[in-house]
């Protein structure tokens, strides 16, 4: 059979699937708790893989190998490096508390959390909405346009045509499920991602004679290849600390699509083993970059000819080392990846609108069932317009959503960290804290993208300086103001 | 060289992740199933009891 066809076959069935999923979940979804954190109902299997599918993105897939082929390892340390490290942290520092503050004060998202860790503070809870919704739309332009390209691929249709069918299935099944059908889906996209992403890597050593012969391949083609820092190549250490030590491993925290999900294991117990399968997740996950390194000593020795861009190395090299069947499914895993952000995100923007903005700010009364409806009718309008913004994305969208990740970082992740492990911090600290993280990971990094070229702080990630400004912006007001005794603490006995 | 990688590549590809697993591990044994948590203020008067009994 046509490999093509067969593509199409497995793509479909794949639809089929997500769909049936997003039905199943829809029965069981009954009001607001349900459609936003499930119900607190998940088992520990469930959100752990959940929270690693809203991480990988189609970047994982198409970008990650692609930029190991251009930078070789130092790609890899930058983007990955201990990237599982700063996961680990997450759950340390933030996991329970988000947990614990959810369950007694009956929050439903991350700015619910935050505001309540502040005795309900309006300024902070507007705040956190405010850098939640353009983070969300921003990055749902740019998982729009990664769907479109994979869908133009897989399908063999038009990029307008794959966005917008990709765009209506997601829609579908979270309209109708809410979180609980993000979540099943998370839970067999990852499945796929994990065990596809295991077969790729075992397929790469042995089409490179090994590991080993593979990164003595690399190296005969640059000694940069497989150093931890490519300073030829831009991959100085310091751009490779900035990100990678900075931004990621101190703001993961700050990631809505992760610190959202604490909240809605079963238990607080079923937090004791989900680090460890999170973290098993991310690092087979991640794995995808040896493609990037094996594409590379294939196209140096002939093997297949060098892609037209290199984000599309792991294409040509699944066209070359897999039979159709197989390369179809990785081809539908990747399309899983693009899918499970791009829903985690949908799903962000229509509830913090309805149930964050309009119920919980601005004190409009509707009861569970109308929030519930109108969530879904938002969720259609954010669709309509990321999608139409994603047909033919402005510059300036094209790069905000570039910077959504950093935005979140530096916005949420020391106020994340240190407010809920400092009893101290105060209303004044965490929106000081807010502000500066925001305008250093988000609005400096654009504007220094869009009129200055990236010429101000060459070779350094500033949305990496957010972070740390953010956290020592935090103390030093905390010290400096008045302390204000927050309602999460008041069972605590000392 | 270790696997064709020189000691710092090796460290950041696949020492990291092991790291991580040994620290996820470390969460999971000292979880505890409460409703507290632990702050910089606990750390404070940990440092102040150890004062006291030490005079």
């Amino acid at each position: 059979m046509n490999s093509h066809i067969i593509t199409i076959i497995i793509a479909v069935v794949y639809f089929v699937v997500i769909l049936v999923i997003g039905y199943l979940a829809g029965l069981r979804t009954k009001g607001m708790k349900d459609y936003m954190i499930g119900g607190q109902s998940l088992g520990v299997w469930i959100t752990s893989l959940g929270i690693m599918a809203a991480v990988m993105s189609g970047w994982t897939w198409l970008g990650n190998p692609g930029y190991t082929y251009t930078y070789g390892y130092s790609g890899h340390i930058r983007m990955n490096g201990i990237a599982c490290l700063g996961l680990v942290l997450c759950y340390f520092a933030i996991a329970k508390p988000v947990r614990v503050i959810s369950e007694k004060h009956g929050c439903l998202s991350l700015p619910d959390v935050l505001a309540t860790r502040f005795n309900n503070n309006k300024t902070i809870h507007i705040l956190t909405c405010a850098i939640i919704l353009v983070g969300c739309f921003t990055y749902l332009v740019s998982q729009w346009s990664s769907m479109g390209v994979v869908m133009e691929y897989i399908l063999g249709i038009n990029y307008k045509w794959g966005l917008v069918i990709g765009a209506i299935i997601i829609t579908a099944y979270v309209m109708f499920g809410g979180m609980l059908a993000s979540m099943w889906t998370n839970f067999f996209q990852m499945i796929l991602m994990f065990v596809f992403a295991i077969v790729l890597m075992f397929v790469c050593f042995k089409a490179c004679g090994g590991l080993t012969n593979m990164n003595e391949m690399a190296a005969a083609i640059d000694p940069g290849m497989v150093t931890p820092t490519w300073s030829e190549k831009g991959m100085s250490f310091m751009f490779i600390f900035s990100y990678q030590f900075l931004l990621v491993a101190l703001g993961y925290g700050g990631q809505p699509g992760i610190n959202t999900k604490f909240m809605m294991v079963s238990s607080r117990k079923e937090l004791k083993w989900s680090p460890l399968i999170s973290i098993v997740a991310l690092v087979i996950g991640c794995s995808t970059f040896f493609a990037g390194i094996a594409g590379a000593d294939l196209v140096a020795a002939g093997a297949f000819e060098a892609p037209a861009k290199n984000d599309q190395i792991l294409l040509s090299l699944i066209d070359y080392l897999f039979s159709p069947g197989i390369g179809a499914c990785i081809l539908v895993a990747v399309m899983a990846a693009v899918m499970s952000t791009a829903e985690t995100y949908l799903f962000q923007a229509a509830t913090t609108m309805t149930q964050d903005l309009a119920v919980k700010v601005f004190g409009v009364k509707w009861d569970d069932k109308k929030t519930l409806r109108i969530s879904r009718i938002v969720m259609i309008c954010v669709t309509i317009v990321t999608v139409i913004l994603a047909l033919d994305p402005p510059e300036l969208i094209a790069n905000l959503g570039t910077q959504a990740f950093g935005s979140f970082c530096g916005g949420f992740g020391a106020v994340m960290y240190i407010g809920m492990r400092w009893r101290r911090v105060n209303s004044k600290a965490a929106i000081a804290g807010l502000v500066s993280g925001l305008c250093l990971s988000g609005i400096f990094p654009l504007i220094n993208t869009v009129f200055f070229d990236n010429a101000l702080l060459p070779g350094f990630t500033a949305a990496g300086l957010g972070v740390v400004v953010s956290a020592a912006v935090i103390i030093v007001v905390t010290l400096c103001t008045k302390r204000e005794e927050s309602i999460v603490f008041s069972h605590f006995t000392n | 060289m270790i696997w064709g990688l020189p000691f710092w590549t090796f460290f950041f590809v696949f020492i990291t992740p092991v790291l991580a697993i040994i620290l996820s591990i470390v969460y999971a044994v000292t979880f505890k199933d409460d409703d507290t948590w632990f702050t910089f203020e606990d750390l404070k008067k940990k440092n102040h009891k150890n004062k006291e009994s030490e005079r």
